[in-house]
């Protein structure tokens, strides 16, 4: 037990330097990773911000370079177109000279992939007109081709919308005619005459590699798509595009129920510069777009999976959220380690308690502590250790003058015992005499007494009950018990010894204590009852009729109070049979839970109704009936009696009494033949009737045996034998249930064999037997009297 | 307590000695087995022995009495000593029983 609390304060002392380290480490944690939290998103924020930023410069990159070669072109037009015109309006141009010029413009910007001059038939000297080609071979020499057939060109919308314009127009890119495989995009300008009209074209065609090498130059990250848009929705992408995006990306261009794409687009051709967001199954991928400013209508924009950008961060978030375990850990050990070094002091308090609590006070406290609350508790600690020390030797103190007092009181009590005659002793002294006594303090020791002296032609009988209870009146009680042995053999009468005895009390008496006394000696020839009462109560005097009464006494004064009393002498003549009962007020005084007194008249009652009984089963019976009637009160007074039967010397038959114990055990039974084998020494005992009665004994213990008991418990069953004169009593009592086996209905001995019941024959038996039969219920127990006359 | 049975053809001679009282009167009940397997014979039950008998083996008496009844044999107790007689006299059984001396 003892070691389970030990571990059990263990187990919790451990959890309390657990439990704080913990609870302290798992809100450092949240307020660790709350941060950690709120800084991640805040990277995820400038990680997006700096994506932005990026692609927008890549892509004003890209605008400028692609301005830069389109620029150049334009400016080479713009030269070439006056110098052409003037050669034009020659009446006869030099077509060397025309030649010679383009040459130069196609040498000079290695971007031009071909060069068309085509004049309007009207001026020319041919039909159908004029044209000259400028083309790059395969080593990227120039090549002029000059030829008359222009009419289809002519033709094109380009031609046609150009002849209507006055200024340089470029156009969407499309398949080259010239070199099929190359797209192309043109730069064309009218010439005009002086008088303005138009009489041709000069286009320079650019292939559209030129504006998409740039596209892959810089790149916000690895895997980004830089793609340009043209007005009229062609996708330009590098040819060095190895984005991992770029097949999802045109088939995203390509599909045109991408309603989300569609609108991106529009916003492209637009002219807007923007960002997007488009998600699908697996990815989501961020888009910017800027407008190329030299070309209406056309728009670069640059695509990015959203999780490349963050790829950087969230490694870093995850070096993060290991660094933050990591820390968490060593801040757990670090904090259970400063906790249990802290509470050292108090863990080492609690043995020490648990040392007290085993009883060890001088058990050693730890050494002071700087703490000041732990210095607080130890003082405390200490206080507590003496204060328990020294109640501990108080109460040892305490329990060893208790121990003590007891057994000076239990050995007080043994002392007072052996002053009182054993009631047993009585029947040895005087066989012809039925006396039985009883004293039951209400303490240890009690200031009851009774006495008795037998000669042979006479007896003395004495109660007395010395004021108060307890140790003094115990005193007291040997002292007037010491008086009466010394005066008994004196052969003085009654009064005589109480006015002796009143003398002596008074002149010993210092306490003012007093005694009462009832005291008086039976001549047994002539049944003379002389007595004197000294202020006791009266004693009860019941016939073998059963007229119970109280003997007529004078009460005069108690004895130790006043010396000049004349204490009255009185006398009565008893008849064989008469029973006289001494007894102290604590029988008639005796109170129950509800504060009712036992009382005479119930008194009177209860010896009437058992007078058959001997001597001692009256006695012991009274006693019993008492106790009952006290259940729930305790005794607050000494009770003492002594009966006494008279009966005629030379009538009376040699007594014999003995009481027979047997337990509820059918192998007792041999018992009962003995003891009427013992009985049969006592008086003249037929056999025949020593068997009946046997028979009729062993019929009612074996009914008890087999049908008194609900339980398997071991019981006691008591037969009381007595003899007096010629008659036999037996008191058969039990604790089991209640039966009255005087009530048992008779068997119908006259009925036909078939009629006769097999069992119940052993209370009939018995009843037929036994010349009489009693039964009396008292306190739980079955008495059963039978009487037989011998 | 003993039970002797000699069980001739037609008749069956029985002597009972002892007491038959609480204690020995289940072993009274077990030997007399074989009187009430033949209750439809005539059996003579000699109680010259028989000391004491209590209401129980009184009840076993009876019990063999009525089963001889019913079967239609017939029982005789012989030499019953004076106390137990009284003892049947008392309970009415000398009545029942068949008791020659």
């Amino acid at each position: 037990m003892a070691r389970k609390e030990e571990r059990t304060t263990f187990a919790r002392k451990q959890t309390l330097s657990r439990r704080l380290s913990r609870i302290i480490t798992i809100w450092a944690c949240i307020i660790f990773f709350a941060f950690s939290i709120g800084a991640n998103m805040n990277a995820r924020r400038m990680v997006s911000i700096d994506a932005e930023h990026d692609a927008f410069v890549q892509l004003d990159y890209i605008n400028l370079e692609v301005n830069s070669v389109l620029n150049n072109v334009v400016t080479l037009i713009s030269n070439y177109e006056p110098l052409v015109s003037e050669e034009l309006q020659k009446t006869h141009f030099d077509s060397s000279t025309i030649a010679y010029l383009t040459q130069h413009i196609v040498n000079s910007d290695s971007n031009i992939h071909s060069f068309v001059l085509s004049l309007d038939p009207k001026i020319s000297s041919s039909q159908e007109g004029f044209s000259l080609l400028a083309s790059r071979d395969s080593l990227g020499r120039t090549i002029i081709t000059q030829t008359g057939k222009n009419k289809e060109y002519m033709q094109t919308n380009c031609y046609r919308h150009t002849s209507k314009t006055n200024t340089g127009v470029w156009s969407s890119p499309y398949e080259s005619y010239y070199t099929p495989g190359v797209w192309i995009c043109s730069y064309s300008q009218p010439l005009h005459n002086k008088s303005g009209e138009f009489i041709g074209m000069i286009t320079a065609n650019i292939s559209t590699s030129r504006l998409t090498q740039f596209l892959g130059h810089v790149n916000i990250r690895p895997n980004a798509l830089t793609f340009i848009i043209s007005d009229d929705g062609e996708l330009l992408l590098s040819d060095s595009c190895h984005s991992t995006l770029k097949d999802s990306f045109i088939a995203r261009h390509e599909d045109s129920s991408d309603t989300l794409w569609q609108s991106i687009e529009q916003k492209m051709h637009a002219g807007e510069h923007g960002e997007c967001t488009l998600m699908n199954s697996d990815e989501t991928v961020l888009y910017y777009y800027s407008p190329l400013s030299q070309l209406q209508g056309w728009s670069i924009g640059v695509a990015c999976n959203k999780s490349e950008i963050l790829m950087g961060l969230n490694k870093q978030t995850r070096t993060v959220v290991i660094f933050d375990i990591l820390v968490a850990i060593c801040m757990f050990l670090l904090i259970s380690r400063l906790i249990k070094r802290h509470t050292k002091p108090i863990r080492e308090l609690a043995n020490s308690a648990r040392e007290i609590a085993q009883g060890n006070y001088n058990a050693s406290l730890p050494e002071p502590s700087p703490n000041s609350e732990l210095m607080e508790l130890q003082d405390a600690f200490d206080y507590m250790q003496h204060s328990l020390d020294f109640y501990n030797r108080q109460l040892k103190k305490q329990a060893s003058e208790k121990q003590r007092l007891a057994s000076e009181k239990e050995l007080s009590r043994v002392i007072q015992e052996g002053m009182i005659p054993h009631p047993t002793q009585a029947i040895i002294d005087c066989p012809y005499t039925d006396i039985y006594g009883i004293i039951r303090p209400a303490r240890e020791v009690g200031g009851d007494l009774y006495d008795y002296f037998i000669t042979p032609t006479s007896m003395f009988i004495a109660i007395g009950d010395v004021s108060g209870k307890g140790i003094p009146a115990s005193l007291l009680m040997t002292e007037v018990k010491t008086m009466l042995h010394t005066l008994k053999n004196a052969q003085l009468g009654p009064a005589r010894m109480i006015n002796i005895s009143n003398h002596f009390i008074i002149e010993s008496n210092r306490a003012d204590m007093f005694v009462t006394m009832f005291l008086g000696t039976v001549e047994f020839s002539t049944g003379k009852f002389t007595y004197c009462n000294a202020g006791h109560n009266p004693p009860i005097l019941c016939s073998p009729d059963g007229t119970t009464v109280e003997l007529p006494v004078e009460s005069n004064m108690p004895l130790g109070c006043f010396d000049d009393i004349d204490f009255v002498e009185q006398e009565v003549f008893l008849t064989p049979g008469q029973l006289v009962m001494l007894y102290t007020d604590g029988i008639s005084e005796a109170e129950n839970a509800f504060l009712e007194r036992y009382g005479v008249p119930r008194l009177l009652q209860f010896i009437s109704d058992s007078r058959a009984l001997a001597v001692q089963h009256i006695a012991e019976g009274l006693l019993n009936h008492i106790i009952h009637f006290m259940t729930g009160s305790d005794q607050s007074d000494d009770i003492s009696m002594l009966g006494l039967r008279y009966h005629h010397p030379e009538l009376a038959p040699k007594p014999f009494a003995t009481t027979l114990y047997m337990s509820n055990n059918l192998n007792e039974l041999e018992k009962i033949t003995a003891i009427l084998n013992e009985l049969q020494t006592h008086c003249p005992l037929t056999d025949e009737l020593k068997s009946s009665i046997n028979l009729a004994l062993e019929e009612i213990v074996v009914n008890i045996i087999n049908y008194a008991y609900t339980d398997t418990k071991h019981h006691q069953i008591a037969i009381y034998l007595s003899l007096f004169q010629n008659k036999l009593e037996f008191a058969v009592s039990d604790d089991g249930k209640a039966f009255d086996p005087t009530k048992a209905p008779d068997a119908d001995i006259d009925a036909p064999i078939e009629d006769r019941s097999i069992g119940g024959l052993g209370i009939f038996i018995a009843r037929q037997t036994m010349d009489e039969m009693e039964y009396i219920r008292v306190d739980e127990t079955n008495i059963l009297l039978m009487r037989k006359t011998i | 307590m003993d039970l002797s049975i000699n069980i001739q053809e037609d008749k069956i001679f029985a002597a009972v000695t002892g007491r038959i009282d609480t204690s020995t009167s289940p072993l009274f009940e077990e030997r007399m087995q074989p009187l009430l397997e033949n209750a439809n014979k005539e059996i003579e039950l000699d109680l010259q022995g028989l000391t004491y008998i209590s209401s129980a083996g009184l009840r076993l008496f009876l019990i063999l009495q009525k089963k001889v009844s019913t079967a239609g044999g017939k029982l005789v107790l012989r030499h019953m000593a004076n106390d137990i007689a009284n003892v049947f006299k008392m309970t009415g059984f000398s009545k029942i029983f068949n008791i020659v001396d």
